[in-house]
């Protein structure tokens, strides 16, 4: 093959690779554009699910710790505490209704009242504050008469909340 | 070193090999022009003033002032790949020799003498011998006598190339005269002798070239896969998080609540420590005094209510207030009483204060202890 012939043909393949070379990178390009723009879909995602696990796992919690004020009955309201089987008194005074962060909450004072020995009784209020169900405002232990060792009278008063959770809830 | 003999009508001789070439131009004073008037003489320049356009590249070169067109290229070398560097005859003598002969093969010779014009200016005068082996150095053996006879301090050259049995042969015959006969390749061009005509090889070149375009070729091919599996795994993992936010909207109770920390903020006990520690802790002091009637922590969910908070105390700290109502002891003086609520207090240190307050059924002491608030 001629001087100027041998020159050409390697122009013509250099530049032909070249060419393809310039093409793939175009795809490249566009490809990589693709990647970042999957990239931030990606990153948005995980804090919106992040976001989301929060608000889902703060839900969950105000879900346990309200009643449904949809099917309220006292007895709800006992099993609710787990209390449906115990010998206590227990009374709900009054309900009313507030607005926090655009919802209506339910709120419920009640009290619960019960003779018990004096380590049992310290034993039922940290119970009952250990639930999370419930806030206590007001404990008071009584001694009784002569002669019930130490046996003691325990009154509490306290609040439970309730959303309206639908008949689902 | 490979030999190519030409002039303006075609190859007289070549030796074959392979690699960078040196040819040797023969010129003819019939083609020869000196150019006066080009300043900034280049192979372009040239070529417009000397010989056809359709020629191939001139053989040329700038001797001072004056630009010397010699001939022009044959076609057919200049189409050959590998290097080619063209010189006169007399550009691979010293200067101060007087003739030269080339001997080029079986059949060529190539002789040169030099004439000094009156006004001292060299001119070589160069021609080719076409002979078989005896003619040959009979050939030159009767000239070099006859430079011998003309002066006794001529300086000839006699090379040889490709053709030991000639040579020596030729060295016999010119051992008389004491003329040495050497290698051809042992010529050299005076570094400051310029080719007439030069093109390299770019075949290496040009291998380089394709070679590193074909590398990079490779890489941007192998750079779009690793994109496109990358972008694959974006798309999966894209997908997978979607479908988790499905899962965990579809989960979600009370979706209507849009902020439930604020409820549950509301909500939030307003004591970290248990109830009992705090109503032993008090009940513990208030045993201190007599027996105990009853014990009362009262209203500490209400704000402003009897919680406080101290003045140098821990930001985190409170104080709630708990009324322990004891059996009046007639015998206990308030001094006594006062020493017992000293000792409470260094014994205690999360007591903060002890305060007496006498009642119809006893006495009522408010105990203010130190809490941790929520």
């Amino acid at each position: 093959m001629t001087r100027s012939g041998s020159k050409k043909l390697y122009m013509a393949v250099i530049m032909l690779l070249l060419a393809t070379a310039y093409y793939v990178h175009g795809r490249n390009k566009e490809r990589q554009m693709e990647i970042d723009g999957y990239t931030r879909q990606y990153e948005r995602l995980g804090l919106e699910l992040k976001s989301g696990n929060k608000l889902s796992s703060a839900l969950a919690d105000l879900d346990s710790f309200t009643i449904n004020e949809y099917k309220v009955t006292h007895l709800d309201i006992l099993r609710y505490l787990s209390l449906e089987e115990s010998n206590m008194e227990f009374n709900v005074k009054g309900k009313e209704s507030r607005k926090v962060a655009g919802a209506e909450v339910f709120v419920r004072r009640f009290t619960l009242y019960g003779v018990m020995p004096y380590s049992e009784a310290l034993d039922q209020v940290d119970w009952l504050y250990n639930t999370k169900k419930v806030v206590i405002n007001h404990v008071k232990l009584a001694q009784m008469a002569e002669g019930y060792g130490d046996l003691v009278k325990m009154t509490i008063e306290g609040t439970l909340y309730g959303l309206d959770k639908g008949a689902k809830g | 070193m490979n030999i190519l003999f030409f002039s303006a009508p075609g190859i007289y001789y070549e030796d074959g090999g392979k690699g960078d070439v040196t040819a040797i131009y023969l010129p003819s004073k019939v083609r020869e022009q000196r150019f006066t008037d080009l300043q900034n003489p280049n192979e372009q320049t040239v070529k417009l003033r000397y010989g056809d356009v359709h020629d191939p590249a001139p053989l040329w070169r700038s001797v001072g002032p004056y630009v010397y067109a010699y001939g022009s290229m044959l076609p057919e070398i200049v189409e050959r790949r590998n290097a080619h560097k063209v010189y006169l005859p007399q550009d691979f003598v010293k200067p101060g020799t007087s003739a030269f002969y080339y001997v080029l093969g079986n059949r060529w010779v190539v002789h040169g003498v030099k004439t000094i014009s009156e006004d001292g200016q060299e001119t070589w005068g160069c021609s080719r011998i076409d002979g078989d082996d005896m003619g040959i150095i009979r050939g030159i053996v009767s000239s070099v006598s006859e430079h011998m006879l003309a002066g006794s301090d001529e300086s000839i050259v006699v090379a040889v190339h490709a053709n030991d049995a000639i040579k020596e042969d030729l060295q016999k015959a010119l051992d008389p005269f004491g003329v040495e006969v050497i290698h051809f390749d042992k010529l050299k061009p005076a570094r400051a002798v310029k080719p007439l005509y030069i093109h390299r090889d770019y075949g290496l070149l040009m291998l380089s070239l394709t070679i590193i375009s074909f590398l990079t070729l490779i890489m941007t091919l192998v750079y779009l896969a690793l994109g496109y599996f990358n972008l694959e795994g974006l798309k999966d993992d894209v997908a997978k998080k979607s479908d988790e936010i499905r899962i965990m909207k579809k989960s979600i109770k009370l979706g209507h609540i849009k902020d439930p920390d604020k409820i549950l903020e509301f909500m939030q006990p307003p004591l970290k420590q248990l109830p009992s520690s705090v109503l032993h802790g008090a009940a513990e002091v208030g045993a201190l005094f007599g027996e105990i009637n009853n014990i009362s922590l009262g209203e500490i969910g209400k704000r402003g209510g009897k919680k406080s908070r101290r003045r140098g105390a821990r930001k985190k700290n409170l104080t709630v207030n708990v009324n322990v109502n004891v059996q009046e002891q007639q015998e206990t003086l308030l001094v006594n009483q006062e020493h017992i609520a000293s000792a409470a207090l260094e014994t205690r240190p999360w007591v903060r204060s002890i305060r007496r307050n006498p009642g119809k059924s006893g006495t009522n002491l408010m105990v203010e202890l130190q809490v941790l608030e929520k």
